[in-house]
């Protein structure tokens, strides 16, 4: 077990962790993003969760990210003095932080609104072209369309999120 | 003001070639909408990003294996999500373990039996110390420190049943016929931590807390 699991941590915990730090203080960045591992593993294991592992992990990880804000209401924001070895005796104290300059928990719902306003044909596009990195010609190609569609096609999908994060609305 | 489609794509072709581009980095250089645009398009990213490919070398570099064993113990223990839940609240509480031990030693009335107090706690954090048997006072007292509520630190305990982990008192059988997964230092663990305890008829004060349920 021990194998499938490091390759499972392996496999997951960079992008946990990164998306983790978007919206979380570095000093609780590592514990918001072993929790959202850990609970992701045990409902797996547990049978509770919901269709394949990777869509349920992205789920969990936007809500130990919410859980973290919720429960961070009202405590004032510290770290640690001292970092590093959990085992290591010596005392533990506590600075007050500088700002966090977050972004907003919610932001990726203006992504959601405007890819889920696309149709299944131009999701594909902007699912190769700007989220794969993917050179526009190879997509057009796949897609059988031309260059210029999957660039206004991208374009298009980038207005719209623009338009409903600076709206507010997403 | 740099452009938001740039820093991402060139975040995304950092990202894709292995390297380790910081999003605090990007997001310094922009602001406003932009910043908030940018976070967005990052996080769609990830969320669709290909899991890394196993690596064991690059696995043992990136210090994820204490993360791995705390899990493993959880699924295969017999004390649920103590293993990596306890630590976990211990720093949060900024909390030394020494400190930890001598304030639940306190609360419990126990402070002459620190040491006793400490095997156990120690076991806790292994998952190698049945849940069911860790009385209420004990959750409480150790919640009471760690910040965290004695139903919480209860649930948490609740095994997984993922695994046959150490069967309560049969800790050391289990020591015994383990194979495969458990390393064998945590097999060692069980052994020597089953071997300590003492039999029903000699339990005092501290077992009772921590195994008489």
């Amino acid at each position: 077990m021990t194998l499938a699991l490091s390759v499972l941590v392996f496999g997951y915990l960079d992008i946990v962790t990164r998306r983790v730090a978007l919206k979380v203080p570095p000093a609780d960045v590592d514990d918001v993003a072993h929790e959202a591992i850990l609970s992701a593993i045990r409902s797996a294991f547990a049978g509770e969760s919901i269709g394949e592992f990777r869509a349920w992990l992205n789920r969990i990880t936007l809500r130990r990210i919410a859980d973290y804000h919720r429960k961070l209401e009202g405590k004032p924001k510290t770290v640690p003095l001292l970092s590093g070895d959990e085992e290591d005796d010596a005392g533990w104290g506590e600075v007050p932080t500088t700002d966090f300059e977050g972004v907003r928990v919610d932001a990726e719902r203006a992504i959601e609104t405007a890819y889920e306003g696309l149709s299944e044909a131009h999701q594909r596009i902007v699912d190769a072209y700007v989220f794969a990195d993917r050179p526009a010609s190879e997509v057009a190609s796949a897609e059988g369309t031309s260059e210029d569609n999957v660039h206004q096609v991208a374009s298009r999908f980038r207005r719209r999120v623009r338009e409903l994060l600076e709206d507010g609305d997403s | 003001m740099a452009d938001v489609e740039n820093l991402f794509r060139s975040y995304v072709a950092q990202h894709r070639a292995g390297e380790d581009p910081s999003e605090q980095d990007l997001l310094s250089q922009v602001d406003g909408t932009d910043r908030d645009e940018l976070a967005a398009m990052i996080d769609a990213y990830l969320e669709r990003a290909p899991r890394r490919a196993w690596d064991a070398e690059a696995f043992e570099a990136s210090g994820s294996a204490p993360f791995v064993h705390s899990v493993a113990r959880s699924l295969e223990g017999s004390a649920g999500l103590w293993p990596t839940l306890l630590p976990r609240l211990r720093s949060r509480a900024r909390v030394a373990r020494k400190d930890l031990v001598a304030e639940l030693a306190d609360r419990l009335g126990v402070s002459g039996r620190r040491d006793k107090v400490e095997s156990y706690y120690h076991q806790m954090e292994q998952g190698l110390l049945p849940a069911e048997g860790v009385s209420d006072s004990v959750l409480e007292a150790l919640g009471a420190i760690v910040g965290e509520s004695r139903d919480a630190l209860r649930r948490a305990g609740q095994s997984l049943g993922t695994a046959g982990g150490p069967p309560g008192a049969d800790a050391a059988v289990f020591a015994r016929t383990a194979t495969g997964p458990v390393p064998d230092e945590d097999v060692a663990e069980v052994a020597a931590a089953a071997s300590s305890m003492p039999a029903d008829e000699e339990w005092d004060d501290v077992d009772r807390l921590f195994r008489g349920g």
